[in-house]
């Protein structure tokens, strides 16, 4: 029997540039930038004090009243996704619930809960903290809030892989429809701006201070953000079988991992290099099939380096025709939600013919020498691409995209 | 024709014991590991126990290896996972190293140092939140360290589902050595003991004597329990392909046979029990790997004293099995280790290929005293008995169950 294959037949994205995919494609093709003064909570004494916010999500325009009560900020910006892609997808009330799963990413799950439970065992004693608080901190009850919502009873995941939390979350998703374990699988990532994550890149020195500027000789760091997206994946037999709109085909997914350092990439991109020559393996792309590469590009240093070195030792001389952007230049690095908002934004990109840019782009790095799509975007036709996601603990993976015929 | 997925480490640190034979020593003789919380203060709480792992040493577990910067969820698990290594009898070196894979259930490996890091900063402010503590932080760093320490780079990754993460870890890990992306994968959960994951269970009141007059005690199925223990555990076992097993005659311990999984929403922290999903997961894990129930000799059991879960549990196996229940060997060894979360389904996969392999069915201790409502049988003196399958039961409030079928290969 042939393997299934998967396709992705809905979008919903919660960002700093707009909710909803038209809002979101229309920020990115315009170059918006998403970054501001965070006030999610108090960041005065942080040096570095700015971020992707995202201020215009009005709950109560995706969620019910109960909903709203009942979640956490991460769990509804996950279920607003969710229903926004299942919208999309012209799905709702054709998904047998057996056949339907829920896999998303995160870094920690509901950074503000653990936040608050924190501010009043300082302040009060934790004595005082309430329970339903603590009930709502377990990050695998987020998928299993999109779950309830949509009646999925498959399998029900999180993969807390951090910045690669996405990609993951759509490889485990697409695994079990090639493998026949389910017809959909809602996938993707959410995370909102942590306090934790504002400690810890400051205190690392990692974090921009202004603005993000992927591949720029002076780029300072990454800048946090925040958002979800989610991906409807469906098995391409059932997709045409009702004349679904089909954006793209996941094509393969690459692993690997360094094993160099704990928050560090390896600087030889050992890790990056085995993922990307993994994710062309599983997707049977050759390297000049490509037309695109996202960028995880998160603006460090280390990282930006690294990534224009893996990908220049797996496409040799054809790594400086291939265009790669990297979107947090716009809406930041929001971690655990990165790379399905990227996975959201390659969908795009096949089905327009159009790439958004790299922007702040300003002056060369010489180690950063590859088409990075500076500052406008660029109509260019994609039939396949990949989207790179690193993350702490050494972790790679690589996701392939391509048009569907 | 698929390739047969088999286990041939088995790495375990628990509260039962440290290593595969001490754990199995202690859990055949009914050794509970529940005792007095050390890790901390007590004083002014009404539960006072654990499942805690008070004879871990992380420099003795982990010997020459900078264990410093690890929090106790990354040190638990690394100790695990060098265990299975162990075990398996792997030789780490350039041409194995990249054809091992690592996948570790996890939920609350991060909260401690999250907590801390964060209480740090708002008493002294944020440059009091050390940075060495930054990476403890973020849950991908407990399989992270795996893949560092022990330079195994085929893949790395966590996954979370509440007690069921040890077994989708176990079954997405083995889906890559079926696929050929790893020769190898190091599988299994954690979860450590810590003031954060001791209050998200007792200030909701789920444990066993948090509300004033109880008595606290750990009675899978039994009567008049009011809630569960907290435990720990690291439960790292070493998937390995079949034929790579019997190529380097490698010891093999059961063979991973199906998984089901099913989710049920009314049963999201539902008061009342609630069967449905535990008897579709176990139906389908059987069903998958062309057996009947009757074909089931071993029930390794989640109940963990909790009032819900136990009664489902044990209605989820009268649903399933039906007359056959009376026939079957069923054990609840979180009676003696408490309730790990993450790690548990992978504890009871170490107890359930140990069974297979060795031929001793391990007891349920305190379950003299039965809740009616738990119709399940159960012997409370480990069995002698040679079996041919076992199903490692699971369910989590959220709603998840999961059942995993194990073979014995001969």
């Amino acid at each position: 029997m042939p393997e299934r294959r998967v396709v992705i037949t809905g979008i919903g994205v919660v960002s700093a540039i707009g909710i909803g995919k038209n809002a979101f494609w229309q920020g990115l093709i315009a170059g918006k930038s998403g970054i501001s003064d965070v006030d999610a909570f108090d960041t005065s004494e942080f040096p570095c004090r700015r971020g992707g916010q995202v201020r215009d999500f009005v709950p109560s325009q995706h969620l019910s009243a109960d909903a709203i009560d009942r979640l956490a900020p991460v769990a509804q910006f996950a279920v607003a996704a969710a229903k926004m892609a299942v919208e999309d997808s012209r799905l709702n009330g054709n998904m047998e619930p057996e056949r339907t799963s829920v896999a998303m990413g995160t870094t920690n799950g509901e950074a503000s809960v653990i936040e608050k439970i924190c501010s009043v065992w300082v302040q009060e004693g934790y004595e005082q903290i309430d329970p339903k608080l603590l009930k709502q901190y377990p990050m695998h009850l987020i998928p299993a809030h999109v779950a309830m919502e949509f009646g999925a009873e498959g399998p029900v995941v999180m993969m807390p892989n951090a910045c690669s939390a996405g990609n993951w979350a759509i490889g485990f998703g697409s695994n079990l429809i090639r493998s026949d374990e389910a017809d959909v699988v809602l996938a993707g990532g959410c995370e909102t701006l942590a306090r934790g994550a504002f400690i810890g890149f400051n205190r690392s020195f990692a974090m921009a201070p202004e603005m993000c500027q992927p591949f720029d000789k002076n780029r300072k760091g990454l800048m946090p953000g925040e958002g979800a997206a989610v991906l409807v994946l469906e098995s391409l037999d059932q997709a045409q079988r009702r004349g679904a709109h089909i954006y793209a085909e996941v094509a393969g997914f690459g692993v690997s991992c360094d094993t160099y350092h704990i928050t560090g990439p390896d600087p030889t991109g050992r890790g990056a290099v085995d993922a990307t020559i993994s994710a062309l393996k599983t997707s049977g792309l050759k390297p000049e099939d490509i037309d695109y590469v996202s960028a995880h590009g998160t603006g460090t240093k280390p990282n930006d380096r690294v990534e224009t070195l893996a990908t220049k030792k797996v496409f040799g001389d054809l790594a400086k025709r291939i265009p790669m952007s990297s979107i947090k230049s716009m809406i930041g690095h929001s971690f655990g939600a990165a790379s399905a908002i990227e996975a959201a934004a390659c969908a795009l990109i096949i089905e327009n013919g159009m790439i958004p840019p790299t922007i702040n782009y300003r002056e060369p790095d010489p180690e950063c020498d590859l088409d990075y799509v500076a500052n406008e975007a660029r109509e260019h036709k994609v039939d396949a691409l990949l989207s790179n996601a690193y993350a702490f603990g050494g972790n790679c993976a690589v996701l392939a995209l391509r048009a569907m015929r | 024709m698929s390739k047969r997925v088999v286990i041939t480490g088995l790495g375990i640190v628990s509260p039962v014991g440290i290593g595969r034979e001490a754990f199995w020593s202690n859990l055949t003789n009914g050794r509970t590991g529940i005792k007095p919380i050390t890790l901390f203060d007590t004083s002014e709480l009404a539960c006072k126990t654990a499942g805690e792992i008070t004879e871990f040493d992380a420099p003795a577990a982990l010997p020459g290896m900078k264990t410093g910067a690890l929090n106790r969820t990354a040190q638990l698990v690394c100790a695990a996972a060098k265990l299975g290594l162990d075990d398996a009898r792997i030789e780490l070196d350039a041409a194995t190293k990249p054809r091992i894979g690592v996948m570790i259930g996890n939920t609350l490996g991060s909260m401690h140092t999250a907590s801390e890091f964060d209480r740090s900063a708002l008493k002294g402010g944020f440059v009091a939140a050390s940075p060495m503590d930054f990476a403890n932080t973020i849950a991908i760093t407990t399989a992270g360290y795996i893949s560092v320490l022990f330079g195994v780079s085929a893949f790395n990754s966590v996954i979370s589902s509440g007690e069921l993460s040890s077994l989708n870890a176990i079954e997405y890990g083995a889906s890559f050595v079926r696929s050929g992306h790893a020769d190898m994968v190091l599988a299994g959960g954690v979860e450590a003991v810590s003031m954060e994951t001791f209050l998200i269970n007792y200030l909701p009141k789920f444990l066993s004597g948090s509300t004033p007059g109880q008595r606290e005690f750990c009675a899978p199925f039994g009567n008049g329990r009011n809630g569960f223990v907290l435990g720990e555990a690291g439960a790292v076992v070493v998937l390995e392909d079949y034929d790579h097993a019997i190529g380097r005659g490698a010891t093999i311990y059961a063979e991973v046979r199906s998984f089901g999984t099913a989710f049920d929403k009314q049963a999201f922290y539902s008061s009342s029990p609630h069967s449905i999903a535990l008897s579709k997961a176990m139906t389908s894990a059987i069903k998958r790997s062309g057996l009947s129930p009757d074909d089931i000799d071993h029930v390794s059991a989640c109940a963990n004293s909790s009032i819900v879960i136990d009664q489902s549990e044990a209605t989820a196996i009268r649903n399933v099995f039906g007359a056959q229940t009376d026939q079957l060997h069923i054990s609840a060894i979180k009676s003696m280790t408490g309730e790990p979360f993450s790690a548990s389904a992978g504890v009871q996969v170490c107890a359930a290929s140990m069974a297979l392999h060795e031929g001793v069915i391990p007891p349920t201790i305190n379950c003299d005293d039965r809740d009616p409502n738990c119709d399940v049988p159960l012997f409370s003196e480990s069995r002698e008995i040679k079996i041919k399958t076992a199903i490692v039961s699971t369910i989590s409030t959220s709603g998840l169950a999961g059942a995993l079928v194990l073979g014995a290969v001969s």
